[in-house]
């Protein structure tokens, strides 16, 4: 079995993004559609 | 089907074609090292926070407008988005110089905010209340001529003529009033100072 370096050991856990920047970006997804008007593809945010 | 079996790159293929679930499961399976990512070079949590956010809102553009080619890359692809714009947070910081205060200068000993703090004013409301309650002990006359005086803040001309008196007696009855007051302070032993 592989030893674990004590860098290893000190290593910080990872922190989570918080859910409200989560949230905010599913529902910006949800509301982001792209639409394609003379061959251009423009993104539109409609709530 | 389990989506969170899915490789990463199956999952944004099926979020360009219009499955929005696929991208919380991208995002949950990636976001820790992504923010993770950020908050460690730049070292504020609120504009990690709106890094975090800008990254995913330039991810999302991208896929939905089809613009995107790095097939099962999708993490490395992520981590360059957020590495620009953590690099573009401190070019603007770079543009927009900031001073810290030192043992030496504080800025906002230069600047300062000259309205009252909650405290004060809460403390000033207390002196008021207490003062008012002392004015209350004093001999109508007097009492009438200090309210005129402080509180309609009219002149002693205007308050000999409103109380019927001359202005002589107007300004014994406030000398009296503040003498008075001063004695009911002192044997009170009320601070009416901040």
């Amino acid at each position: 079995m592989r030893n674990i370096t004590s860098s290893e050991k000190d290593k910080a856990p990872l922190r989570n993004a918080p859910k409200k920047c989560i949230k905010f970006i599913l529902d910006y997804s949800k509301s982001y559609h792209v639409v394609e008007v003379s061959k251009n593809k423009i993104g539109l945010h409609l709530n | 089907m389990d989506m969170l079996q899915l490789p990463d790159s199956k999952l944004v293929s099926m979020y360009m074609k219009g499955n929005e679930a696929c991208l919380g499961v991208l995002i949950n399976r990636h976001q820790a090292k992504i923010y993770n990512y950020i908050i460690v070079r730049i070292r504020d949590e609120d504009l990690a926070n709106d890094v975090f956010q800008d990254a995913f809102l330039k991810i999302i553009q991208t896929l939905k407008k089809g613009k995107y080619n790095e097939e099962g890359k999708f993490l490395p692809w992520v981590l360059r988005i957020a590495h620009n714009l953590v690099i573009d947070h401190f070019r603007r910081l770079k543009r927009m110089p900031t001073i810290s205060p030192t043992a030496e200068f504080d800025i906002f000993d230069v600047i300062k905010d000259e309205s009252p703090s909650v405290e004060s004013s809460l403390i000033w409301d207390q002196i008021e209340g207490d003062l008012k309650k002392l004015i209350d002990f004093l001999p109508d006359e007097q009492r009438e001529v200090l309210k005129l005086r402080h509180y309609s803040r009219m002149s002693f001309k205007e308050i000999a003529e409103q109380t019927d008196v001359s202005i002589n007696t107007a300004l014994g009855r406030m000398r009296y009033a503040l003498i008075n007051l001063r004695k009911l302070i002192e044997q009170h032993n009320i601070v009416l100072t901040q």
